[in-house]
């Protein structure tokens, strides 16, 4: 009995310890952003060093004509044992899933926790948590999704002359 | 218990084949004669007296070869023994529960590990692409030299470019000598997060960043001009005297460079604490170098990202060699070899562009017609190299006289136009007045036997109306400088309504 218990016990926490670890996550990066006076829906980040899986603009019918509701991200994780969250993927989900972007957790930057980290106000560890609260914040998601879809639809015409001869 | 020797006897033997062939091979073959000493032992006497040979063995091999299926074999047989009830089976289930825990989780961790390199991998060659992508598209769209500077630098080190915190251009002078020309990114690291975050509240792209050259010339001012003051020479410079000689990419660090190299005094001044040289080479020759450093966020420089930077930089230096090029060769078309104002043709196509800007936005334009006077008489008493020193006088005070908007044009022989946008007859006519008073100041050799005691001008002036023709323009000014011959000379007449000095 003890032994199937402990099976049974080992077996539930390997299959909840990504829902677990998300609600403390959320219950400790929350009380990190509140001692800071910080809220994550408010903070800048940038979309610089996300990696794109298509050429941009995008001409190709499947990814052009998808509308902007199919952009869909996912988290990704990492770790077997003790989970981490690695990248959001941001997907066209129409007929078939095709994978348009990535943002992964070490290239994600936002300038004010960064700025933090410099001035020694965070620890690595919480820099990295809050980080990580950062990236799977719903607001964050859906900026990633606008963004790609933008980069996706835009201009490859670019005047720096301003309509003047170069 | 001699299946037990055997086993460990064939462990060690495979140990040392693997110590001494290693390879998949010899790990399988291993594997498989342990596994069968093993099984063997068994059989012959028991699972309770072989099972720990048994398990240490295969759990060996799986370590060996990394397989976790074999671990699990090991977990799975140290289970059975558990429920059979044999009391040394606790050993054998610990053992291969741990080499189970242990070769799993290191499998995981190496196959993430394997996984983020090529996540890695595919970010530094997909940003690549599109940077190369973005920024040949964007130098095709220009032969201004500045612009294409500011395009290289901002591809350098915008986010969406290679995102290098700063970098900086210096352009060859020819004799191995190399002046900072422009520059883009913080002077301190402080600086560069309020930028930084700025830049992340604008959400500004590589086109956005490549068409506010203004804004990030006034951001970067101040490094802009701590730059335009450097200067090296490769004769003070064995890193530069290297670069130029090889033609190949170097990676600085204070440490690298001898206290006298003219860079390290750079490297001090900028706060530089690792950076990479690249050499600008464009039809095999050296046209300058740029230098990137990571003065925020102290990210390491690799020599990856050197090879990363130069299919970039080539570029850059082949879009810069041609617009340099193109400078030189509109020079030559439109400039006057003699006085360096512009020519005639230049004059042509200037006016139909200003008539053309009046039609649409009715602002005021005034042409000023100048003519030398007793030029002739000049080049015959004193010679025509003397004559040919006040053309180039006069070009010069017509020069300080033309302002921003204004071109000074040689209409030819004697005769000068000078173009003013934006002026009014009447402030043409104190240009007007101003450039005979520069005249008078003219000192040439030759300037005092002239029959007005001094070198002077006939000056005819009109201004653009509405319907007017770029030639009706011109017209009139010349008429207005006819009648000031006709007046006497040394004095400048404006169309419509004449005025005598």
């Amino acid at each position: 009995m003890t032994w199937t218990g402990i099976l049974l016990g080992t077996a539930l926490l390997l299959l909840l310890q990504r829902p677990l670890y998300l609600a403390f996550l959320m219950i400790y990066g929350s009380i990190l952003f509140k001692r800071k006076g910080k809220k994550p829906d408010n903070l800048v980040f940038s979309f610089e060093e996300m990696t794109y899986f298509v050429t941009l603009p995008n001409r190709s019918p499947h990814v052009e004509k998808a509308h902007s509701e199919s952009y869909k991200s996912r988290t990704s994780w990492s770790g077997a044992l003790s989970p981490s969250i690695n990248a959001v993927f941001i997907s066209i989900c129409e007929k078939e899933e095709v994978r348009v972007a990535m943002m992964t957790h070490s290239r994600f930057k936002v300038p004010v926790l960064e700025r933090m980290r410099f001035d020694g106000d965070v620890s690595e560890r919480e820099f990295d948590m809050m980080k990580s609260c950062m990236l799977i914040n719903r607001h964050t998601r859906s900026a990633f999704e606008t963004e790609v879809y933008r980069q996706i639809h835009r201009e490859d015409f670019i005047d720096v002359n301003n309509g003047k001869e170069g | 218990m001699w299946t037990a020797a055997v086993s460990i006897f064939v462990i060690l033997c495979g140990g040392a084949a693997l110590f001494l062939f290693p390879g998949r091979l010899a790990g399988w073959m291993f594997t498989a004669a342990v596994m069968t000493a093993s099984v063997f032992g068994m059989v012959l006497e028991g699972a309770d007296a072989s099972g720990p040979a048994f398990t240490a063995a295969v759990a060996a091999a799986a370590v060996f070869l990394n397989l976790i299926s074999l671990s699990a074999v090991v977990l799975g047989v140290s289970v059975l023994f558990l429920y059979f009830g044999q009391p040394i089976a606790w050993i054998a289930a610990v053992t291969g529960a741990a080499f189970f825990i242990y070769t799993g989780a290191w499998m995981i961790r190496s196959r993430e590990k394997k996984e983020t390199d090529w996540m890695d991998f595919y970010h530094h060659q997909s940003k690549n692409l599109h940077v190369l992508r973005e920024i040949s598209l964007v130098m095709q769209s220009t032969l201004e030299p500045t612009r294409l500077s500011h395009i290289f630098l901002t591809s350098l080190t915008a986010g969406y470019g290679l995102g290098y915190n700063r970098a900086m251009l210096f352009i060859h002078k020819g004799n191995g000598e190399f002046y900072g020309k422009a520059a883009i990114g913080p002077l301190t690291a402080e600086q560069g997060y309020d930028v930084w975050e700025n830049v992340a509240v604008q959400k500004w792209t590589l086109r956005d960043f490549i068409l506010q050259q203004k804004e990030a010339e006034s951001n970067d001012s101040e490094l802009n001009s701590l730059l335009q003051t450097m200067h090296f020479s490769n004769k003070d410079s064995s890193i530069l005297y290297q670069m130029v000689a090889d033609r190949e990419p170097l990676l600085l660090h204070p440490s690298s460079l001898e206290a006298q190299d003219q860079l390290s005094g750079w490297m001090a001044s900028f706060s530089i604490s690792e950076a990479a040289v690249l050499p600008l080479t464009a039809n095999d020759k050296i046209i300058g170098f740029a230098a990137v450093d990571n003065i925020v966020d102290n990210r390491p420089i690799t020599y990856e990202d050197l090879d990363q930077l130069m299919p970039l930089v080539n570029q850059a230096a082949m879009a810069m060699e041609n617009a340099y090029l193109y400078e030189m060769t509109k020079s030559m078309a439109w400039k006057d070899g003699l006085t360096g104002l512009y020519n005639k043709r230049y004059l042509e196509q200037q006016l139909a562009h200003v008539v053309d800007s009046f039609s649409r936005n009715n602002k005021e334009v005034s042409v000023l017609l100048l003519d030398i006077d007793y030029f002739k008489q000049f080049n015959d008493t004193n010679g025509h190299l003397l004559g040919d020193e006040v053309l180039k006088a006069l070009a010069e005070v017509l020069q300080n006289l033309s302002g921003e908007s204004g071109s000074a044009c040689r209409f030819g022989g004697e005769e000068f136009v000078l173009l003013l946008p934006g002026a009014s007859l009447e402030e043409a006519g104190q240009t007007a007045e101003q450039i005979m008073e520069d005249v008078k100041k003219i000192e040439t050799a030759g300037a005092a036997s002239q029959p007005f005691g001094h070198i002077s001008v006939s000056i005819g002036g009109a201004e653009l109306r509405r319907g007017m023709t770029a030639e009706a323009l011109l017209h009139e000014a010349d008429q207005a400088a006819y009648e000031a011959k006709r007046n006497g000379r040394n004095q400048m007449v404006l169309h419509e309504r004449e005025m005598y000095v």
